[in-house]
C-alpha cells in the first residue's frame, strides 16, 4: 500500500481525520453522490484501522445507520467493500484517498439504494473465494471461474512460452490471446502468487473451489 | 413560505410540465377524431372516445430507465355491432385494414396484443403515439350477469370487450367499462374540479390565447382538481420506483392509483389541497401494508372500516367500483411479490418529511427529485447541484 498521504485525505474528505497514534482514521464521510437519477446525501461515521500486514483493511460503520443483519460484514462487524483479491490489486498502486473514494463510497450507496428499492445497484460478489474467483474472471477477462483460475495457476508456474496454448482453455497461443494480461501479471508476480496461495489455502479449509 | 406551501406549488408546477400541453391535447384529439372518419368514409360505424388517463384528466409522461418517454394515449374504437355475428379476428382486422389501406397510416402502424398503435412520435410527428383499442359492445348475457352482480343499467350500455390478438391467436378480453368507470371518477372528482374553477380557467385563458377564443374553449381536461393531480403524483412515483427497482413490468396499474386516490379523497373536503390528499392516501396504504404482517382477522378486527383493499383466505382483492368481474389486484395473487413491491414503493413515498423537516434547498429539490425524477427537477426549477455523478460502482462482498 502506498504511504498515507494526509494532505490528499485531507482534500478529498475533509471531515476525515488521521489519528497517528492509534493508527486509525476517524470521522465522517459525506455522500453527496447521484446515480441512476437517484441523489444520495447521507453521511456515516467510520473508523479505518491502519495496518499494512491486514489485507483487507479494516473499515468500520460507527454511527449504526447500517442495520445490524445486513450481509456484508465480516463476522467483526468491519466491512466487505468488495473481493479482497479486487482490493489488494488495487491498493498496490492506488492512495488510501483513492480507495475510500472508489469502495467506500459505492458501498454506502448500494447500501442505501438496496434498502430503497431492493436490489445491489452495481451487483454483488458471492461469498467467500467464489466471489474473488468471480473478481478473477472479470480481471482476467475469462469465459469463466475455472479458465480464469487455470491463468492465475499458470502465472504462478511462470514460464510464459508464447506458442503455448492459452492456459484460458481457448485452443489459440498465447501471443494471440491472452499474452499481454498474463505478461502484465507476470510483472507482479509476488502479487498473484500471494493471491494463488490464498485460493489454495481456503480450498484446503472449505474444498469448495 | 413554508414546506408545506412551497411543496405544493412546486408538485403542482412539476406535474404541469409533464401533463400533456393544450396544443398537445387539441393534435391527439384531431389525430383520434380523423381516425374515426378514417373508418366511417369506408363504411365501418364506430364510437371512437378517449379511455384511461387521457379519459380522467391524468396523463403523465412516461418515464423508464430513468428517461422521459413519449405518451401513449388510449383511444376506445366501438365498431358498433352484435358481438354474437362478430368474430375478434374481425373486429381487428376491421380496424387495422381500414387504416392500413390509407397511406398515410401505413408507415406508422404497429400491432400489439390489446391495441394498434399509431405511432406518431416514431415519425416525429409529435410527442405522442396513439394506441386504437378495437373492441365491441358486451353481449346480452353478459350483461345480464353483470346487472345481477350489482351494475345499474347505464353501468351496463357501456360495458365492452377488446379484440384481442395473440400472434396467430384472436380472442375476446374479460368485460371492461371504460365509460362507467368514467363517471364514477367524474361523480367523486366533480367537487374538487368546481372548487376555484373560475380562478383556474382564467389563469389558464390568460397563458393560452394563442390556441383558446375564449374560456369555454378550454377542454375541462385542463380543469385540473386537486384529486386529479395527487393522482398524477402517484403515477409518476410509481414510474420511477419501478424504475429504478427494475421491476417495471410489475408497477401497480394505473386502475388501482386512481381507485384508490379517489375513494380516499371521496370523505375529504373539495378544498384539500394535493398535497394533503398524498399524504392521507399514504397513510391509508401505510394501513393496508399491515394485511402482511397481521392475520386477517387481526386486520379486521384492528382497521375494521378498512374496506378499500381486502385479504380472504390469502387472496389480495380490490373490486374496480363499475365492474364486478375485474378484481384490480388479481395479479398480486399470481405474484405475491407485486404486493411486496407495491407496500415498499408506498413506504418510501417520505412527503412527510419533506414538509415538516428543516432542511436546505438542495435537499429539499433531490428529496423530491428522488421521488419523482431528479433530471425533470433540476431542468423544470433550474436547480444546479454539486453532486458527483457515479455510472459504476463496486460489487460488495461478504467473506
Amino acid at each position: 500500500m502506498e504511504k498515507l498521504n494526509i494532505k490528499e485525505l485531507n482534500d478529498s474528505f475533509p471531515f476525515l481525520t488521521y489519528c497517528h497514534e492509534l493508527s486509525k482514521i476517524i470521522g465522517k464521510v459525506e455522500l453527496n453522490h447521484e446515480y441512476n437519477d437517484e441523489i444520495f446525501k447521507e453521511s456515516f461515521e467510520i473508523e479505518i484501522i491502519l495496518d499494512p500486514t491486514n489485507y483487507p483493511i479494516k473499515i468500520y460503520e460507527i454511527s449504526n445507520t447500517i442495520e445490524k443483519d445486513y450481509e456484508h460484514r465480516y463476522i467483526d462487524g468491519s466491512l466487505c467493500l468488495a473481493s479482497s483479491i479486487e482490493q489488494q490489486l488495487f491498493l498496490d498502486n492506488h492512495s488510501l484517498s483513492e480507495w475510500i473514494d472508489k469502495y467506500v463510497i459505492s458501498y454506502f450507496i448500494s447500501y442505501l439504494y438496496k434498502k430503497k428499492y431492493g436490489i445491489y445497484p452495481f451487483g454483488d460478489r458471492r461469498h467467500g473465494q467464489y466471489g474473488n474467483l468471480e473478481f478473477l474472471k472479470e480481471y482476467f477477462k475469462a469465459d469463466d471461474e475455472i479458465r480464469a483460475f487455470n491463468i492465475l495457476h499458470y502465472i504462478k508456474i511462470g514460464k510464459y512460452r508464447g506458442h503455448n496454448d492459452c492456459p484460458c482453455g481457448s485452443k489459440i497461443k498465447i501471443r494471440n490471446c491472452h499474452k499481454d494480461i498474463i505478461i502484465n501479471c507476470l510483472n507482479k508476480k509476488s502479487r498473484f502468487d500471494k493471491i494463488y496461495d490464498c485460493l489454495i489455502e481456503e480450498y484446503k479449509k472449505y474444498g469448495n473451489i | 413560505m413554508n414546506n408545506k406551501e412551497k411543496l405544493e406549488q412546486d408538485i403542482v408546477s412539476l406535474i404541469n410540465a409533464i401533463d400533456i400541453s393544450p396544443t398537445m391535447y387539441k393534435n391527439a384529439e384531431e389525430k383520434y377524431k380523423a381516425i374515426g372518419r378514417c373508418l366511417l368514409d369506408n363504411g365501418h360505424e364506430v364510437n371512437i372516445y378517449p379511455q384511461g388517463s387521457f379519459a380522467l384528466g391524468t396523463v403523465v409522461r412516461p418515464y423508464k430507465n430513468s428517461e422521459e418517454k413519449e405518451y401513449d394515449l388510449d383511444i376506445i374504437c366501438e365498431i358498433i355491432e352484435a358481438k354474437d355475428s362478430c368474430s375478434p379476428k374481425n373486429v381487428r382486422e376491421t380496424v387495422k385494414d381500414t387504416l392500413n389501406a390509407n397511406a398515410y397510416y401505413t408507415d406508422k402502424i404497429e400491432d400489439y396484443d390489446k391495441c394498434i398503435t399509431i405511432e406518431y412520435a416514431k415519425v416525429g410527428e409529435a410527442d405522442f403515439n396513439i394506441d386504437i383499442i378495437p373492441s365491441i359492445s358486451e353481449d346480452a348475457k353478459k350483461k345480464a350477469e353483470l346487472l345481477r352482480l350489482g351494475n345499474s343499467l347505464d353501468q351496463i350500455n357501456t360495458a365492452i370487450v377488446i379484440a384481442v390478438k395473440n400472434e396467430e391467436d384472436y380472442s375476446w378480453s374479460n368485460t371492461i367499462n371504460p365509460k362507467a368507470y368514467k363517471s364514477w371518477f367524474d361523480m367523486i372528482n366533480t367537487p374538487f374540479s368546481e372548487y376555484e374553477k373560475r380562478t383556474r380557467m382564467q389563469k389558464l385563458f390568460e397563458s393560452n390565447k394563442n390556441i383558446y377564443n375564449s374560456i369555454e374553449d378550454i377542454p375541462t381536461y385542463f380543469n385540473k382538481s386537486s384529486l386529479q393531480m395527487a393522482i398524477q403524483f402517484f403515477k409518476r412515483a410509481r414510474d420511477v420506483y419501478f424504475s429504478k427497482n427494475n421491476q417495471y413490468e410489475n408497477r401497480p396499474i394505473s386502475a388501482i392509483i386512481s381507485t384508490i386516490t379517489a375513494n380516499v379523497a371521496k370523505n375529504m373536503p373539495n378544498n384539500s389541497s394535493v398535497i394533503e390528499i398524498i399524504q392521507k392516501v399514504i397513510e391509508e396504504l401505510k394501513i393496508y401494508g399491515e394485511y402482511r404482517v397481521m392475520s386477517e382477522s387481526d386486520f379486521i378486527s384492528n382497521y375494521y372500516d378498512k374496506i378499500l383493499i381486502s385479504k380472504k383466505n390469502g387472496k389480495w382483492i380490490m373490486m374496480n367500483p363499475t365492474n364486478p368481474l375485474d378484481n384490480l389486484v388479481d395479479s398480486w395473487n399470481e405474484n405475491p411479490n407485486k404486493a411486496t413491491y407495491f407496500f415498499e414503493w408506498v413506504s418510501t413515498l417520505n412527503i412527510a418529511s419533506i414538509v415538516n423537516c428543516v432542511i436546505n434547498d438542495e435537499e429539499y429539490y433531490a428529496a423530491i427529485g428522488n421521488i419523482l425524477g431528479n433530471k425533470i427537477v433540476k431542468r423544470h426549477f433550474n436547480v444546479i447541484y454539486n453532486t458527483k455523478m457515479i455510472n459504476e460502482g463496486t460489487k460488495p462482498w461478504k467473506s
